[in-house]
Parts: C-alpha cells; sequence; structure tokens
C-alpha cells in the first residue's frame, strides 16, 4: 500500500494559480481531483442553538420528513448563519399578525428533534407538541434562549399581542417572568417547551416576561410540521 | 450530548426555580430604563403602526426637523399613549458600530450581518452634534452614546432592514 496525496478543488478554480501565490508546489505523485462540492464537515443542527442576533426553536419538516429546516423568529435577520456557517433561508417568514416565524437550513447538517436546553449545551429530544388550544393559564412553561439560559414561569395569557408585526394578532402566549428573567434581545425565536413537549417559540420581552408564538402557530406560518422523532 | 429525560423532567419542575443571579438585577435596571421604550413599542402595536411599518414611512413620520443647528433629527417610534402599560418587544439583539449617516442622522454597522441599517430609536431620542462626533441622547437628556461606539441594541428588524429599537441600548465595553 502506498499514500498518495490528492487534492480536491472546485470546477473552474485555478489551482497551479493559487499554490504560486502560496508558494507551494505539490509532488509529481498527487492527484488534482476537479470536485463539484467541497466535502463539509458533518453537524448536528437543531432548535435552542445560537444564531444571528437569536436563537433557533424547533426542527420542522416540510413535505417529506427529509425535508427538514430549523425555525427561528420571523423578526429576526434572514441572513442568519451558525457556528460560523451561513445558512439557507427558506424564504417563508412570516409577520402577519399573530406570527413570527421562518426557517434555515444548512448545508451538510444532520437534523435532530433536539432543543439545546442549558448554557452547557445540554439537549433534550422533543417527542410531542401541545397547541394553543390546550395552552392554558397556569400552565408551567420553560424555555432556553442565548441571552437568558433556561427558566420557566406560569402562563398568565393566551391572547397577547406577539411581536411578528402586523398588528398583535392576540394569539401569542404570555409567561410571568417573577421567577426568572424569561426573555432578553437574542432569545427570540428560542424554543418553549415543558419536559420533551413543544409548546411555541419566543417572539417579545416585556419587562422579566416572554411572550411566544404557539408551535402549531409557528407550523401553519411555515407550512411544516415538527420533528418529533429523530 | 442528549440529556436523559429524567433530569428534564426535573429541572422544568415549578418547585425546582433558581433564585435570580446578581446579574439578573441588574437586568431588573436595564428593564427599567428600557420601559419608556417598550411603552412606545405599545402604542405602535395598538395602532397598527408597530414593526410591520417599513423604514421609508417610519421615517418620512418621525424623523422631526428641528432648528437647533446643534441637533440632528433621528428616526424614532411614536409617542406613548398616557396611561398605556409597558408594551411588548421583539427580543432579538442587533450589535455594531454608531455611525453618522447623511440619510438618517445615525445608523448602525451591524456587525452580525455586515450590513449598515437604519435604527428607529425610542421616542424622544435626538443626535447633537459634539465637536466631530455625533451624541445620542434620550428623551430625558442622558447621553446613550456617542459616534463610534460599539453598540447593544434590543429589539428587531423590521421590514425594509430597520432595526426597532425598543428594549435595552448600551454601549459595549470593548
Amino acid at each position: 500500500m502506498t499514500n498518495r496525496v490528492v487534492v480536491e478543488a472546485l470546477k473552474g478554480d485555478d489551482v497551479e494559480s493559487a499554490l504560486r501565490a502560496r508558494t507551494m508546489t505539490l509532488p509529481p505523485s498527487a492527484q488534482v481531483k476537479v470536485v463539484d462540492d467541497l466535502p463539509t464537515p458533518a453537524a448536528n443542527f437543531y432548535g435552542g442553538l445560537h444564531g444571528t442576533g437569536c436563537t433557533f426553536g424547533f426542527t420542522v419538516w416540510r413535505y417529506t420528513t427529509s425535508d427538514r429546516r430549523v425555525t427561528t423568529a420571523g423578526h429576526c435577520g434572514n441572513a442568519q448563519s451558525y457556528n460560523g456557517t451561513a445558512l439557507s433561508y427558506m424564504g417563508d417568514q412570516q409577520i402577519g399578525p399573530g406570527h413570527d416565524e421562518q426557517s434555515h437550513k444548512m448545508s451538510g447538517a444532520t437534523y435532530k428533534n433536539w432543543i439545546r436546553d442549558d448554557a452547557a449545551g445540554g439537549t433534550r429530544a422533543i417527542t410531542a407538541k401541545t397547541i394553543r388550544l390546550y395552552q392554558n393559564v397556569g400552565d408551567w412553561v420553560c424555555h432556553y434562549g442565548l441571552a437568558t439560559g433556561y427558566g420557566c414561569g406560569n402562563i398568565i395569557s393566551v391572547a397577547s399581542g406577539s411581536c411578528g408585526g402586523g398588528g398583535s394578532g392576540s394569539i401569542g402566549i404570555r409567561v410571568d417572568g417573577t421567577s426568572y428573567d424569561l426573555a432578553e434581545g437574542g432569545d427570540s425565536g428560542g424554543p418553549w417547551f415543558y419536559n420533551g413537549v413543544a409548546k411555541g417559540t419566543t417572539s417579545c420581552q416585556m419587562g422579566y416576561d416572554a411572550i411566544y408564538v404557539a408551535i402549531d402557530v409557528v407550523e401553519s406560518g411555515l407550512g411544516a410540521t415538527l420533528l418529533m422523532a429523530p | 450530548m442528549n440529556r436523559y429525560p429524567n433530569s428534564s423532567r426535573l429541572r422544568d419542575r415549578p418547585d425546582v426555580v433558581r433564585p435570580r443571579n446578581a446579574l439578573f438585577g441588574e437586568r431588573r435596571a436595564r428593564v427599567r430604563a428600557g420601559v419608556l421604550a417598550t411603552l412606545v413599542l405599545a402604542a405602535l402595536l395598538a395602532s397598527g403602526c408597530g414593526p410591520s411599518v417599513g423604514p421609508a414611512s417610519v421615517g418620512s413620520q418621525s424623523v422631526r426637523s428641528t432648528s437647533d443647528p446643534d441637533l440632528v433629527a433621528v428616526p424614532t417610534q411614536e409617542p406613548v399613549a398616557p396611561g398605556s402599560t409597558s408594551g411588548p418587544c421583539p427580543a432579538s439583539l442587533a450589535r455594531g458600530e454608531l455611525l453618522r449617516s447623511a440619510e438618517w442622522g445615525l445608523a448602525l454597522r451591524d456587525e452580525d450581518f455586515g450590513v449598515t441599517r437604519v435604527v428607529i430609536w425610542p421616542f424622544g431620542y435626538v443626535a447633537e452634534r459634539d465637536g466631530g462626533r455625533l451624541v445620542l441622547r434620550a428623551a430625558d437628556g442622558t447621553v446613550v452614546a456617542r459616534t463610534g461606539d460599539r453598540l447593544h441594541i434590543e429589539g428587531g428588524i423590521v421590514p425594509g432592514e430597520a432595526f426597532l429599537a425598543c428594549g435595552d441600548i448600551r454601549v459595549l465595553d470593548d
């Protein structure tokens, strides 16, 4: 068995010039292989991870379960990135009354039905959801966001204005921030949950309180379905 | 990396609430400072002129001309209706350098997105000439920032890629 060097270059790349510019040469035995795409490191992608000025919410799928993307708030910038990798915006931003969602894909990523749920990077699997109709004042719900981290509180309203714009819509779910500071800048889009049950994604801060958009509202806005299995 | 469900269940229970740490106390002060801004947004939302309003119309409605040669008009939100309560504010974040803008008085060089954005400031904010720089002042006259400062602004992006500044606004220590 012999060792050999294979340099992969994209179609149209001028490998010789690039090497000269770096005063490098390849050994005669090296092979330059022209490829359509360069390999990218595989990465898991899921809700709760930190985006650009916002937090990702949940993994959803559209058309087929293999067509996966990750949500964030609609009022966040469309040009999101994760860990230095630019994401593809799916062109599905919803900022009409009651809505505040959009979704993104990451090339080469493995999408999980997980959410990050603490500052240390811990995760949990999402296996169920509660639609808005079955979320009630007094329910205890928890969240994760890049600014405030993990926190929980009681729902104090299921008819609050959300922050997508176009009027309030008055279907946002407000959570009491007495026990935790539940929302600050950067938390938008982050997941709300209890155990492994998805509840919604952060839209607004209101003092220490947070307002989130229910998961079924997010799904309907994106025409997508929450991923609840690996 | 995936945590076991049982530990998650324990942590979510209402009887294991963690106390706020000192940082959260500090945040309380900042939230109070931002109450005016959230009140302004409440008025915006109530009037249907919240984040759905594009920057052009916001600018034309709220950039007030001034006869004071030291003051520079900047786009601001509408005033708060008397008796209004604290309103919701989008919980996203923009960071970047405060710049002088010929069009908007001040703008933000958004370091995360690599673009220059108009910022729709809370009602009452003005820019004031101070030597070669502009000073951003809050409605009560407090100096918020100067051009060249790196800012942390909470709020949300509205159609037209403007940033609605309705939460905490502060200079980042570099």
